[in-house]
């Protein structure tokens, strides 16, 4: 049972996705942040490297360690963070197109965890997900499908008993994410009398509409905060479930694109799409790939196909 | 039967997803001072990912803060806001405010924020830092006609010494 469950040979799509997803996004992040990193990460920003390293345990890797390389060197902190962010997208880079993948992964983790150690104080839930997706890209076989690295005419995908304990792993450890979250929400009366709703929707911090008229529907604030601790405290139980997994899965991209959309957190809800859709929702996204977009493309590929014989036998009939 | 490298990594796999489950139950709380064993899985966890808790928006919604800073320089005065160029960079500049809700923090979080502003505007001799927050009211007090307002908490001022 646990080498079936565990150890079932499976192809690597999967985790392929994740892989891109994951560089793609960190590539957004970073060319998003660029313009501020001085301020968020340099030696004298908001929070000086003076005082986030008094705070950081001593064996975290974080920015203020370049300080003596600016000393030796004669170049500025400032702009070692920089050539340092650079190298960080380099390498995201290389990993979204799967070359030279593992240690395209291991530079990535390293630096992204440097900056957080060091920003911490201005990191969110979107710097937490990157770091786990980064350090699963160095252990993970994330490489073997769609990647430069493998990339050959004669190789098929090859199934393999790596690809599922991996998929596995990313699978329970969002189920722990989710019933986390959900039981941490559940321990506050505001998630169950819809006040969560409501006091999040009327910040300026979060708040894209003008949701004033929420106060006179405090029912439905109240279901979309049941709903919320539903959907987090009940994952694990609808999401393995295969029945209910289709919708499960629906469901928890409608409350991510919902967070997205209302909250303008694209960030943090692109990434909990990317680890959901790879964990669980890949098959979906294949088997919708190949009824959707699949007929489309050879339906134009008739059409090329009916232009280019019309024009061939054009001078033989009369049209 | 399972072979030994698929039993090396099953066991691997069980340590980091029991460690991550540990940490999302909020292990570093359950003791007053941090054993070895905790100091080695907290190390652990910050290095791999499995050292997070999944707090977000709980157990209930904190108030939001902001920020306004009043810089002097002898003869003006200016009031004005810290901002990012875009939503991603303010996003950060708000998680870094957030943490004037910890009363600790309140006085080097200040100091920080009004030295990276007088950097920012040199010709500035003098900043003051007014941390606000914002009160919204329960939906029933709102439909009563009760109204958000932003309240200051936390007021310093700052001189440079140079």
């Amino acid at each position: 049972m646990i080498r079936r469950f565990f150890l079932a040979p499976s192809t690597g799509g999967a985790l392929a996705f994740f892989r891109i997803a994951i560089a793609l996004l960190g590539l957004v992040q970073g060319g998003w942040l660029i313009g501020s990193i001085a301020m968020l990460y340099g030696p004298e920003g908001l929070i000086p490297w003076s005082v986030s390293s008094g705070i950081v345990d001593s064996y975290m890797p974080q920015l203020s360690w370049l300080q003596p390389v600016a000393g030796a060197t004669g170049i500025s902190a400032a702009t070692l963070v920089y050539a340092l962010m650079g190298l960080y997208l380099c390498s995201l880079g290389a990993l979204l197109i799967g070359k030279f993948t593992r240690y395209a992964a291991f530079i990535a983790w390293a630096i992204q965890f440097t900056f957080i150690n060091t920003g911490f104080m201005g990191a969110y839930g979107v710097e937490t997900f990157i770091h786990i997706a980064l350090f699963y890209c160095i252990i993970m076989p994330v490489g073997e499908v769609f990647a430069w690295d493998k990339l050959s005419l004669q190789t098929k995908p090859v199934e393999s008993e790596w690809n599922t304990l991996s998929l596995r792993v990313l699978q329970i450890h969002l189920c722990l994410v989710y019933v986390a979250s959900g039981a941490e929400k559940a321990m506050g009366i505001q998630w169950w009398n819809g006040e969560a709703i409501w006091q999040t929707l009327m910040q300026a911090q979060f708040s894209r509409f003008d949701m004033r008229w929420m106060a006179n529907f405090p029912l439905l604030a109240k279901v979309i905060g049941w709903s919320t601790l539903a959907l987090e405290i009940g994952y694990p139980f609808f999401i393995w479930w295969r029945r209910t997994r289709p919708y499960g899965y629906v469901a928890i991209v409608l409350l991510h694109a919902s967070i997205a959309i209302f909250m303008g957190l694209q960030l943090f809800s692109a990434i909990m799409i990317i680890f959901n859709t790879a964990a669980f929702g890949w098959p979906y996204l294949k088997s919708a790939y190949y009824s959707l977009v699949q007929p489309l493309r050879e339906r134009k590929r008739l059409q090329r196909a009916e232009l280019l014989a019309t024009h061939a036998f054009s001078h033989e009939f009369e049209m | 039967m399972l072979s030994l490298k698929h039993r090396f990594w099953l066991f691997i796999a069980t340590f980091h997803l029991t460690v991550a489950a540990l940490h999302a139950a909020h292990l570093e709380e359950w003791f007053d001072e941090k054993p070895w064993l905790l100091k080695q899985l907290t190390a652990y966890g910050d290095f791999t990912g499995t050292g997070n808790i999944f707090s977000f928006f709980a157990p209930h919604v904190g108030n939001e803060i902001a920020v306004v800073y009043t810089l002097a320089d002898g003869k003006h005065q200016e009031v004005t806001r810290l901002e990012g160029p875009n939503t991603e960079s303010n996003r950060r500049i708000q998680t870094i405010y957030n943490f004037f809700s910890i009363e600790e923090a309140q006085p080097l979080l200040a100091k920080s924020c009004a030295a990276y502003m007088l950097r920012q505007h040199p010709t500035s001799n003098m900043v003051r830092v007014t941390v606000i927050d914002k009160k919204i009211p329960d939906m029933a007090a709102f439909r009563a006609g009760s109204q958000p307002r932003w309240e200051p908490f936390l007021v310093k001022d700052f001189r440079v010494t140079r």
